[in-house]
């Protein structure tokens, strides 16, 4: 059995006890994170990363690499299950993909129940990333190992099927999802070109000579995007939270339950490997699934089990998904695993299916503490249930001005300079603007550490083929990639259109 | 909506610049490779196309009227007060920049509760500075008058 050897091989690395350590202050940190009012994973994730790699700047490299992956996954699991603390005791979703655990969640929470939700939420997240883990234990080598067959077109094509592939799915509008792309891109070719030495758009300021920052740009537009708009529109999470009550769920709770959390693992399992799907929508179609499914139909909305179970496990499954493409093919699927991808690519860690055999070491560590970090949560929320219900009381006062202050600290420790502390302030503006009006900040983001590899396989393609563009369409693999993406983005404009006729019409 | 206008005018006019821009990049040194220049050409141009597609589309729409009851002047202030602690972090160190920052921070949300709103600021500039320089040994910029 490779992947058990492999499994075996991942937990010696993950449960070192300085890896245990990361994976428990990664899951803390997340969790608390992801219960503040105002920051959701993507934000949370990017504001990590400069407090992870500070962290973890005394140990050797390769170490180095290893822990802040375990820690900034435990960040990752853990922001994902605050988000849904915050859904039940008051209402307000901490990210879009617990926007249906409130549905179901908040109403248990009025009839006294609020603790048996969380618990169930913190049971369907762990055995959802459990189900995800043991998906991604045996899918990931084979799908790297038929990856590692691509060539440089094949890799193009499929870069930019993941870029259509997000860009299509986010946002109300595909034209801005599009303009976003291009700018990223855009961005991304600021800088030394590596090949040719040529420097681009860097107009005299050495510090742009590496590019534009990622992780400056990721905290700007993430964190500091969305705590402007808390500012201005005063969305401060009001309102008292509800008290938990008994966090042990009865027999008939799990009884009702077990059948919709091992559906949702699996319905977003499957759907976090597609990319761009996301957590939202897959936790969308779990609830409405066990809806159709369920015998008291009746009931959901008005505090069904079932309606908290299926969702948060789809959400959780769908993490673990999505962690498929991006460790396999280098393709982060959703907005929170693209800011991981740039992460790793910090740590001098490049996702794709060369990884598995350069740096073994770096994904069976990674993939190992998914179910540690797993069993973590489990362990780490249950009890600490009614801390984090504190955490939610924080008065935005000191907690808006605080993350701020973190922010500033995390950009200028990493980049030692004034200039990326001034990028990130005008890129949180920018972001807010652009956020309020429908344009979308994930795609650009993606685009922006998509950019260098999308251009360096463009060229060494274009070198290979002598020129010759048309071998983008006639190398099958490559051709398949590009006939995807162009039906990804082409098919929710024709039903649109179709929509608009049958409109027509019948009005 | 007027946003729309202006940001794809915006778009439209970068991408033109960047268009003339790539122009002046080196093209590649042998004749059947793409070198530096193409890329940023291609993508200024299908700037271009996206923008204006936009801005038929935002044309279109009506720009609804009324506005909500924003905070626009507490995120101008706050924006201010980020820049001068960004330009002040230098030259006045970690400690005292960023405990200034709060104090008018905290007071920017909400007035009163000096006292509270100093010990938090304290503790959190203080705090973040020996866990991170005299624990960690990383690099922050040190109180102005010598460690």
């Amino acid at each position: 059995m490779d992947a058990l050897q492999y499994l075996a091989q991942g937990l010696g690395i993950a449960l070192q006890p300085i890896n245990i350590l990361f994976a428990f202050i990664g899951c803390l940190l997340g969790t608390l994170v992801g219960v503040l009012p105002g920051i959701g994973p993507i934000s949370g994730v990017a504001l990590l990363i400069p407090v992870t790699a500070t962290m973890t700047s005394g140990l050797p490299q390769a170490d180095a690499a290893t822990s802040s992956i375990i820690l900034l996954a435990g960040v990752y699991y853990g922001a994902m299950y605050g988000g849904s603390t915050t859904a039940i005791l008051i209402n307000t979703p901490g990210e879009n993909s617990s926007v249906c655990t409130c549905l179901d969640g908040y109403q248990m929470a009025k009839q006294g129940r609020a603790g048996v939700a969380l618990a169930i939420c913190a049971i369907a997240s762990f055995v959802a990333g459990i189900i995800a883990t043991i998906g991604l234990l045996f899918m990931a080598k084979p799908l790297a190992e038929v990856a590692l067959r691509f060539g440089p077109a094949d890799q193009f094509s499929l870069m930019i099927l993941g870029l259509c592939a997000l860009s299509s799915l986010a946002g109300k509008s595909q034209v801005k999802a599009f303009i976003m792309t291009i700018l990223g891109l855009i961005l991304a070719t600021v800088g030394v070109d590596p090949i040719s030495g040529v420097a681009r758009m860097t107009f005299g300021y050495p510090e742009l000579y590496s590019g534009i920052e990622f992780l400056t740009l990721a905290v700007g537009m993430f964190a500091l995007g969305e705590v402007f708009k808390t500012i201005i529109t005063r969305d401060y999470a009001e309102g008292e939270p509800i008290r938990v009550g008994s966090i042990i769920p009865s027999k008939q709770d799990m009884k009702d339950s077990w059948a919709s959390i091992l559906r949702g693992s699996a319905l977003g399992f499957f759907q976090g490997l597609i990319p761009g799907c996301g957590a939202t929508l897959c936790s969308f179609m779990a609830y409405t699934t066990e809806k159709k499914f369920s015998k008291n139909r009746a009931n959901f909305g008005k505090g069904a089990i079932q309606g908290v179970a299926a969702p948060e496990a789809a959400n959780n499954g769908a993490a673990g998904g999505a962690m498929i493409p991006l460790l396999t093919l280098g393709i982060p699927g959703t907005g929170t695993t693209a800011v991981l991808m740039g992460a790793l690519i910090m740590f001098n860690i490049t996702p794709g299916p060369l990884l598995f055999q350069e740096r073994p070491q770096v994904v069976w560590g990674l993939i190992a503490s998914m179910i540690v970090g797993n069993v973590m949560l489990l362990i780490l929320n249950l009890p600490l249930v009614k801390v984090f219900a504190k955490v939610i009381e924080t008065p935005p006062k000191y907690l808006i001005p605080g993350i701020l202050a973190i922010s500033v600290f995390g950009v200028y420790a990493v980049q030692l300079s004034l200039f990326n502390l001034l990028l990130m302030v005008g890129s949180g503006v920018a972001a807010y603007y652009l956020a309020k009006n429908d344009y979308p900040i994930a795609p650009l983001v993606l685009s922006l550490i998509l950019g260098p590899m999308i251009e360096n396989n463009l060229r060494r393609a274009v070198n290979l083929y002598n020129g010759d563009y048309s071998r983008f369409l006639t190398e099958p693999i490559s051709l398949t990639f590009l006939v995807i993406a162009v039906l990804w983005v082409a098919i929710p404009q024709v039903m649109k259109l179709r929509g608009r006729r049958l409109e027509e019409v019948i009005g | 909506m007027g946003f729309d206008r202006y940001a794809s005018i915006l778009f439209i006019a970068l991408g033109v610049a960047l268009f003339f821009y790539s122009q002046t990049l080196t093209s590649s040194f042998t004749g059947t490779s793409i070198g530096p220049k193409e890329l940023p050409l291609f993508l200024a141009v299908a700037l271009v196309i996206t923008a204006v597609i936009n801005l038929v589309a935002a044309l279109r729409v009506k720009s609804p009227g009324g506005k909500k009851g924003l905070d626009n002047w507490k995120f101008l202030i706050m924006v201010g007060l980020l820049l001068l602690y960004v330009f002040l972090l230098e030259p006045l160190g970690y400690v005292i920049s960023t405990f200034l920052f709060l104090m008018a921070a905290f007071q920017t949300m909400e007035r009163g509760g000096y006292l509270k709103s100093a010990l938090i600021a304290g503790a959190f500039s203080g705090g973040i500075y020996l866990l991170y320089v005299k624990v960690a040994l990383g690099v922050l910029p040190g109180l102005p008058f010598g460690d």
